[in-house]
């Protein structure tokens, strides 16, 4: 999985985005992930999907404490199913920030990201050194380094593949 | 000599697969004691299980793990008891022990069933899974993919966090009850004080409390971050505990063990209080609110629907009808019975209330008593984002206790028990 030039426009979101608002509960029926994304920022921005499936690769911008609330893993995965590229927010909460690198959706920590990216900005992510470039303002910005532990789990794609090999190694697929 | 541990710090080191001592900022393989699941195990971990070639769940772990069919209701669409059936399945074929739609909340059954115990390592596909710790035990939440991990392997990864402190003393003023002290808690402190985290507590009131008012407690945990909350093993832990063959391993935490912070609170000044819309840390006094007129209230949740806070209410009653359309939803189903043999089924419904079977219902607005556009509730559940009950940006959720919901059912607006006329 790329992860050291990921591309896209920025979509910006504020503080806080719970998994309520991510992805309400009402559509957790829909346990497809191609079927469910369509309502990625239902609760807050409902016509989120289709503006990324018209503006491409997206990256989403968003505030404090993004992924709050509950462990559904359903949230991240509404995320890059509707295809947005990165996540880059001031903070994470402790549970999504797991479920993002186990789906291998990327994310970056970046304190006072809010400011320095709008609405519709170029921008490109390297999770590698932990950076944001804003293109279009011509800045870059130092985020909080994922550890290599992390980063490596992340560019295999997440947790699946990785338990993938374990399963062969151990032969639990007999 | 080695450095003192935290509750945390010990826990994790006893399940560590390797036996060595871990301190917060270590990352450490465990073998968790108990696992719980829900919908989510349909909904995201068995497709993803079979993803990785995995023929059958670890046997070990399957012995340990209950999965408790909480959020989908009772036969409630097409889909959700296709993956009910799905689950049934999937349970009998792995050997796990599974309560069925009906029998009520994980966090509240899983306790009942005996699979919450001191010192153990819990880890649940929900984010409410700390409320095991009130039972002295490390418990946090997980998702699809990491229960994914365990059924295969049986074992996992953890960071093992730092602790934050909250220490509480003295008496409870009359009418102010465990889930005003914790949203006093989450105003001050706001919710991302204890991300990434554990929480313990500590002092004379949560001594005095009892378990199923610390369950209240730990249960929020989350709603400040924490990966776990963690409460002190006494008495009233033993005696609570269902007879079970599995052992307890009691933890106290070390005199010279290091907290990241601690948050004295002295409980004779409280007073009840609500989280106003659309936060659990946006927390009031009641007694500043004003007139706000509601249109239901909800009694249920993991947080607070379990025999205690029904004999509250019984008590608060008093014969009193409700203003307010009002929905009470047990916390399990042996709630419920307990509720019934006591009369209590009988008080709440002549007051006016309607009485539900066993689920999570409104707390998420899942299948039942989901608000609309412009409406206004209190609710004993503990989260009010937007969306979350149902509705949108107009649904203003107010969370509070039992008392304070009771009270305000009755008088048809919000108000603490203090002004029950
Ligand atoms: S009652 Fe509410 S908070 Fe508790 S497990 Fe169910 S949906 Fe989650």
């Amino acid at each position: 999985m790329e992860v050291s030039n990921i591309r896209g426009k920025a979509m910006k979101f504020g503080d806080k985005m719970n998994t309520d608002i991510i992805i309400p509960s009402q559509y957790l029926e829909h346990s497809d992930p191609n079927v469910y994304c369509k309502y990625v920022m239902a609760a807050i921005r409902p016509s989120t999907w289709e503006e990324i499936q018209e503006r491409g690769d997206t990256v989403f911008i968003g505030g404090i404490d993004f992924g709050s609330g509950s462990s559904r893993e359903q949230a991240p995965d509404a995320i890059k199913f509707a295809g947005v590229k990165c996540v880059v927010a001031e903070s994470f909460a402790t549970i999504f920030f797991r479920n993002c690198v186990n789906v291998g959706l990327p994310l970056l920590e970046v304190k006072g990201i809010s400011e320095k990216v709008d609405e519709g900005d170029e921008v490109v992510v390297d999770l590698h050194q932990g950076v944001i470039i804003n293109q279009t303002r011509n800045i870059t910005i130092q985020g909080q380094k994922l550890e290599p532990f992390l980063l490596n789990k992340m560019e295999k794609g997440g947790l699946i593949p990785e338990l993938q090999d374990y399963v062969k190694q151990h032969q639990l697929d007999q | 000599m080695s450095k003192g541990q935290t509750i945390s710090e010990k826990i994790l080191s006893r399940q560590s697969i390797d036996d060595r001592s871990v301190y917060a900022g270590d990352r450490v393989d465990v073998k968790p004691n108990t696992v719980l699941t829900n919908e989510m195990l349909p909904m995201v971990s068995i497709s993803k299980f079979y993803q990785t070639g995995a023929k059958k769940v670890n046997q070990e772990l399957a012995k340990n793990m209950l999965i408790i069919l909480d959020h989908g209701g009772f036969g409630t669409t097409d889909k959700m008891v296709n993956f009910h059936e799905l689950t049934r399945n999937f349970a009998s074929n792995n050997g796990i022990a599974l309560d069925d739609a009906g029998s009520g909340i994980s966090h509240v059954v899983f306790h009942e069933k005996g699979f919450a115990q001191p010192g153990y390592l819990i880890l649940g596909t929900d984010s409410h899974t700390v409320t095991h710790g009130a039972f002295n035990s490390f418990s946090k939440g997980i998702g699809g993919s990491d229960l994914v991990e365990l059924m295969v392997k049986g074992t996992t990864w953890l960071d093992v966090p730092e602790t934050n402190l909250v220490r509480v003393d003295g008496i409870l003023p009359q009418h102010v009850y465990s889930k005003d002290v914790l949203l006093h808690v989450n105003g001050e402190k706001k919710m991302t004080w204890s991300t990434d985290k554990a929480i313990e507590w500590q002092g004379s009131t949560i001594h005095h409390l009892s378990m199923e008012a610390r369950l209240t407690m730990s249960n929020m945990a989350i709603e400040q971050g924490g990966v776990a909350g963690i409460m002190p093993y006494d008495d009233k832990t033993k005696e609570y505990l269902p007879p079970t063959n599995r052992d307890a391993f009691p933890v106290e935490a070390d005199e010279d063990a290091e907290y990241t912070e601690i948050f004295e609170v002295d409980a004779t000044t409280l007073e009840p209080v609500v989280a106003a819309p659309h936060s659990p840390d946006n927390v009031k006094p009641v007694s500043e609110l004003g007139d706000i007129e509601l249109d239901q209230v909800f009694i249920g949740s993991c947080t607070n629907a379990r025999i205690e806070d029904f004999d509250i209410m019984a008590k608060l009653i008093k014969g009193r009808k409700f203003k307010t359309r009002t929905i009470v939803i047990p916390g399990s189903a042996k709630v419920g019975l307990e509720a019934a043999k006591k009369g209590y089924v009988e008080l709440f419904m002549e007051a006016g209330a309607t009485w539900a079977y066993s689920t999570c219902g409104a707390c998420y607005g899942g299948s039942l008593g989901r608000a609309g556009p412009g409406m206004k509730v209190l609710s004993t559940t503990n989260r009010n984002f937007i969306g979350r009950m149902g509705g949108d940006k107009t649904t203003e959720v107010y969370l509070g206790s039992p008392a304070t919901a009771v009270s305000s059912a009755i008088m048809g607006k919000i108000v603490s028990a203090k002004d029950l006329v």
